[in-house]
Parts: structure tokens; C-alpha cells; sequence
């Protein structure tokens, strides 16, 4: 009979060897260390940071960077280290809040059209190309503007924008895998249509989902600064790094440098640390790689 | 094969739409399939042997569709039932499996994770109960180390492993019959005997019913009982498997013997059937078979034979069998 040595199967948990092969990844390590750091800022920013983010010291405005204030202080006295600390739980709560409610309605919308398919695909998905047809920061804005200028709206226009980003691509997924022989396999074991979706449309489209995630959350981001230093979302004077750089713009010439290079750095720092997970993510989530 | 067959079908047609008009893939093919019988159908590829076991399970998908005919398991139409019904038909009472295995097992689920929710599909029950289930079903198809199969991805499988795993699937709630469309063609040869006699023994044991569409003879010579010939969309030859091979009754049966290779013959070429299966867009009149067949006249270009009964059990749809099995004996 067949050898048993021939059976190579991994004892492992799923999550341990996800976390083996990311260890072994650097680029993806790197990037899972941006964010680590980001996270632990955002969650022990009372700790970390030390000045209140919305306690001026008029007595030290627009200090350059010392060792009584890291990074400097603002023309109010604000320190700016303590606001980029803080600053991050505003920026990762809208890129993990609006990455969260596109994925959902994005793959319900996706999953709706490529099973239903017909009419109700080529109606859901021209909506999706027309949603997808205006520049994305233009229709955040839009719709902020709309809706006014708040924490949550700010969220639901940034999902907003992303849904049909994920409603193509679970589409677009479902096509594929439809096609696939195991998927006839399991029809013709008598599987229905809905049960193949979830046993295995799904499992085989959450890898893509997953690094597609890590790239919406750094563009969730840069758009989400991008409408607060616009005056449309996180407003002045709370420590949102847009409206930080916002609240530096004018002093940029006069050679008060900290003001915005310190938030705009957080930025960077934080978009990159997202698409350097999702370069790597996707040969992690792989079991065949494994 | 006295008693009422498991499967029955009759003038069963299914065509293709195409840009040149409709194609009659299957015109008119009858078949039977006694209860616990191994039924080989061969033929070359193209000949709809594979449309034959889609169309049985009511999975030939646009555009192809079946057009006519009736297919009886015990007596009751399955071209009849509605959708629903026939998924508790689809690996319940008939089931099927495939020729690439680690194609039609999912890359990303574990092999008992299919397994379990094929069987609670159908038969509904715990967690616990399917995973035991599972675990009696790996070890029955031969799988060393079921708990590990069980928790395996098919690329962790070989291939012969991973055809074992498919039949394990299919065997989830105890069909009666099983379609095996070229159960062993992506298989190493010595892992092609193993699953062909692991076939063969889980009809000892299962009394499983087994449609095996191949077009390896020897496969065929292994463990059918009975063999059916398909050409072009038809069955021209249906005998026991000895006398198939003893004593065809049909040119193209003929051909397909003579183009099986031998040790005893190394020296010579091996003999093959001229010509290659017709366009279905433009059939030749009369017998299909007529521009490749050594025995093709003008009553073979004007008058398409019927499959007539030859001797109780054999059947063949040429105008000259007589004279073939005159000369065969």
C-alpha cells in the first residue's frame, strides 16, 4: 500500500504557521513592526505621551525640537509628540473603522452580484463602476461635506468609497473559483449553490480580500488626513495628523519644520508599514506555500 | 442481470450550442447498469463518454443541455425531478469522481472538512458523528494515517493519495452507483492498478454499483464486467468484458484492440485506427464510423445501422457483425 511516510501534513495550528511564515518574511515583519508600534501608541497614549494633546503652553510656542519637547511645539504650545501619539488613535480607528465596513458591505454587494448574477450583477455592479468612475477623495469629500464634518462621517465616507473596491474583487473572485473543478465536484456531490459559496467560494477569495485590506487601509489613510487638513473631518485643534499638518502649514516657510515633518513622518510611516503586511501577506495566507 | 438494472437510460440527447448551430454531443444513447455490475465505457476522447456521466447527473452546463431521452435510476426519472431533488440525488445515490484528483479537491480546505460537510449535507448528524464517519471512510479507501488525511490540504496528498481521498468523498453517504470519468489517466501506472482494484474491492465490499469511463484497456480488462463502445456520440458495441475482447463485434472495437499495446508485439508498429473522430458539425451519412472502417461499402455511406442484439448479451451496431464474428471464430 502507499507509505505513510509519504503524508507530510503540518501538526501546527493555521495561526502558528501564519506566524512561522511571517517571521520568515521580512518586508512583511518590518511592516507588522510599523504597526505594532502604531497600535501601542494609539492604546497607551495617556502613558507615552508627556503633555495633555490639547494643553498649550503659551510660554513655549514653536519650540524646535529639545529634550523637554521631542519634537517641538506648535504656535498654540501644543507638544507635538504628544499629539502624534494620540494622533494615531484618530488615524488607525478611521483606516481600521472604514477598511472594517467596506470589507463587509463591499463583499456582501460582491457576493450578491456574482451569485445572483443576471440582472442583479449588471445592476449592482454599473452602481459600482459609477461610485468607482469619480476620484475617490473627491466623492469622501463630497459626501462629508454632505453629511458634515464629524468622526463618523468621516468613517462612513472613507467606506463608502472603498465598497466597490471589494464588491469587484469578491466578484471577480466568485467568477473565477465558480469555474473551478472542485467547485463541480462538490456540485456533484450534491453540495447546493449556497453552501459552495461559504465551504468554498469564500475560504479560497479571503486571501486577496485580506492583502487588498492592507492596502485600503493605508489609502483610508492618506485620505483621511487628506480631508482633515482640508477642514472636512477630524476638526482643528484635535491631534488628527492631518489637521496637525494643517495647523503647521504657515510655518513651513518661516523654518518651523517640526510643526508638520512629525505628523506627515507618522503618515508615511504608517501607509508604508500597511503595504509593506500586504506585499508579504499573500504568500503567507497561501496553505500551498506553506 | 436478471433483476430490474440500477440504471437505466434511454435515447438519452444532449447538444451543444455553438456558433455554427446545435450539436447532438449524445444522439439517442441507451445504456443499463446492473445492480453491483462494473460497466466500463470507453472510446477515444470526444466521443461522449464524459457528456454521457454529465448528463446522468444532470451537470452539463450551458451551453450544452440535455434535449431528450429518459435516465432511470430504480425506475424513477431523473431528467424529471426538480433541482432540488436532484441534489439529494448528486452524492447520495449516484456519485461521481474525477480524473485530475488535486484538481477537484479544494487548495484551501482540509480534506475532512469536505468530507464532513458532504456527509452532513445529506445525512445531517454532529460534528462528532461526521468526523467518525470521515475518519471509517479514509481507512476504508486504503489512506494510511485517516487522522492525518483528514486534517491535510490536497497539495500535501500524492496523487494516488489524493484519488483515494476523491472516492472517499464520493463513497460520503453510501451511494449505489459510483461514475469514475478516467478515474487513473493523471496517474503514475502502478498507482493506476492500486486504484482500480481498490474499485474493484469496495464493489465486494459496498456492493457498489461503478460506471467506469476510460479509454485504458487494460484498465478496462482489469475489472469490468461489461463494456460499452461509444463513437461519435453513440454506443456501437455493449458484450461482456471477455467477449469484447475476444470476439468485438464491431470494426471500431476492432481498432481500439489493435491499438492497445503489448509486450508480446514490441517488434511490430502498433496498429491504429486511421482518420480521427468526426467533426459532430458534419457527420458522415450512414454509419458514422464508415470513412475509417476497413469494412465501409456503399451500404454503410447510405444506411446508419441500429445497435442490434447479437447473442443475449451482446450487442453491436454494424451492418457486417455477423461476418466479423464469423471470422473471429
Amino acid at each position: 500500500m502507499v507509505d505513510a511516510t509519504l503524508v507530510r501534513v503540518r501538526e501546527d495550528r493555521p495561526f502558528r504557521v501564519a506566524w512561522r511564515r511571517i517571521r520568515q518574511n521580512r518586508v512583511t515583519l518590518s511592516g507588522f513592526a510599523i504597526i505594532a508600534v502604531m497600535v501601542v501608541c494609539a492604546l497607551f497614549a495617556p502613558w507615552i505621551a508627556p503633555y495633555p494633546p490639547l494643553q498649550g503652553n503659551a510660554s513655549e510656542t514653536l519650540q524646535p525640537p529639545s529634550l523637554s519637547h521631542l519634537f517641538g511645539t506648535d504656535s498654540i504650545g501644543f507638544d507635538i509628540f504628544s499629539r502624534t501619539v494620540y494622533g494615531a488613535r484618530y488615524d488607525l480607528v478611521i483606516a481600521f473603522g472604514a477598511v472594517a465596513i467596506a470589507l463587509v458591505v463591499g463583499c456582501a454587494f460582491g457576493a450578491i452580484a456574482g451569485f445572483v448574477g443576471r440582472v442583479v450583477d449588471e445592476v449592482v455592479m454599473r452602481v459600482m463602476d459609477m461610485l468607482s468612475a469619480f476620484p475617490s477623495f473627491i466623492l469622501a469629500l463630497g459626501v462629508v461635506a454632505a453629511l458634515g464634518p464629524s468622526l463618523p462621517n468621516l468613517i462612513f465616507a472613507i467606506a463608502f468609497v472603498n465598497v466597490p473596491v471589494y464588491a469587484r474583487l469578491l466578484r471577480s473572485r466568485m467568477l473565477t473559483v465558480r469555474e473551478a473543478q472542485y467547485v463541480r465536484a462538490a456540485i456533484a456531490l450534491g453540495l447546493s449553490r449556497r453552501r459552495v459559496l461559504f465551504v468554498h467560494v469564500l475560504p479560497n477569495s479571503w486571501a486577496p480580500i485580506f492583502v487588498q485590506s492592507t492596502l485600503q487601509a493605508g489609502y483610508a489613510i492618506l485620505e483621511a488626513a487628506g480631508l482633515s487638513f482640508i477642514g472636512l473631518g477630524v476638526r482643528v485643534p484635535k491631534p488628527e495628523w492631518g489637521v496637525m499638518i494643517n495647523m503647521g502649514l504657515q510655518y513651513i516657510v518661516s523654518g518651523q519644520w517640526w510643526i508638520t515633518f512629525f505628523p506627515g513622518t507618522a503618515i508615511a510611516l504608517t501607509v508604508m508599514g500597511f503595504n509593506l503586511i500586504g506585499d508579504g501577506l499573500q504568500d503567507v495566507l497561501d496553505p500551498r506555500r506553506r | 442481470m436478471t433483476a430490474e438494472p440500477l440504471l437505466e437510460v434511454h435515447g438519452l440527447a444532449t447538444s451543444f450550442a455553438t456558433p455554427r448551430g446545435p450539436v447532438k454531443v449524445l444522439d439517442g444513447l441507451d445504456l443499463e447498469i446492473g445492480r453491483g455490475e462494473i460497466l466500463g465505457l470507453v472510446g477515444e476522447s470526444g466521443s461522449g463518454k464524459s457528456v454521457t456521466a454529465y448528463s446522468i447527473l444532470r451537470l452539463v452546463r450551458p451551453p450544452g443541455r440535455v434535449v431528450g431521452g429518459q435516465v432511470l435510476l430504480e425506475g424513477r426519472d431523473l431528467l424529471a425531478l426538480s433541482e432540488r431533488q436532484m441534489r439529494d440525488v448528486r452524492g447520495k445515490e449516484i456519485s461521481m469522481i474525477f480524473q485530475d484528483p488535486r484538481g477537484f479537491l479544494d487548495p484551501v480546505a482540509r480534506v475532512g472538512s469536505v468530507l464532513e460537510e458532504i456527509y452532513r449535507t445529506h445525512e445531517g448528524g454532529s460534528r462528532t458523528e461526521a468526523k467518525a464517519r470521515a475518519l471509517e471512510l479514509l481507512r476504508a479507501v486504503g489512506l494510511p494515517a485517516p487522522e492525518r488525511v483528514r486534517r491535510a490540504y490536497p497539495h500535501e496528498l500524492s496523487g494516488g493519495m489524493a484519488q483515494r481521498a476523491m472516492i472517499a468523498l464520493a463513497l460520503a453517504c453510501s451511494p449505489k452507483l459510483l461514475i469514475a470519468d478516467e478515474p487513473t489517466t493523471a496517474l503514475d501506472v502502478t498507482i493506476q492498478i492500486q486504484i482500480v482494484r481498490l474499485l474493484a474491492s469496495l464493489r465486494e465490499r459496498l456492493g457498489l454499483t461503478i460506471l467506469l469511463i476510460t479509454h485504458n484497456l487494460s484498465v478496462v480488462a482489469e475489472v469490468c464486467d461489461r463494456v460499452a463502445v461509444m463513437y461519435a456520440g453513440e454506443i456501437v458495441e455493449v458484450a461482456p468484458a471477455h467477449e469484447v475482447f475476444g470476439r468485438p463485434l464491431h470494426p471500431y472495437t476492432v481498432g481500439l484492440l489493435g491499438a492497445r499495446p503489448r509486450i508480446s508485439v514490441v517488434e511490430e508498429r502498433l496498429s491504429d485506427i486511421g482518420g480521427r473522430v468526426p467533426d459532430l458539425h458534419e457527420l458522415p451519412s450512414g454509419c458514422r464510423f464508415h470513412p475509417r472502417c476497413f469494412l465501409g461499402d456503399d451500404r454503410c455511406r447510405a444506411e446508419h445501422p441500429a445497435l442490434r442484439r447479437l447473442a443475449p448479451a451482446h450487442q453491436s451496431r454494424c451492418h457486417y457483425a455477423e461476418q466479423l464474428g464469423e471470422d473471429a471464430a
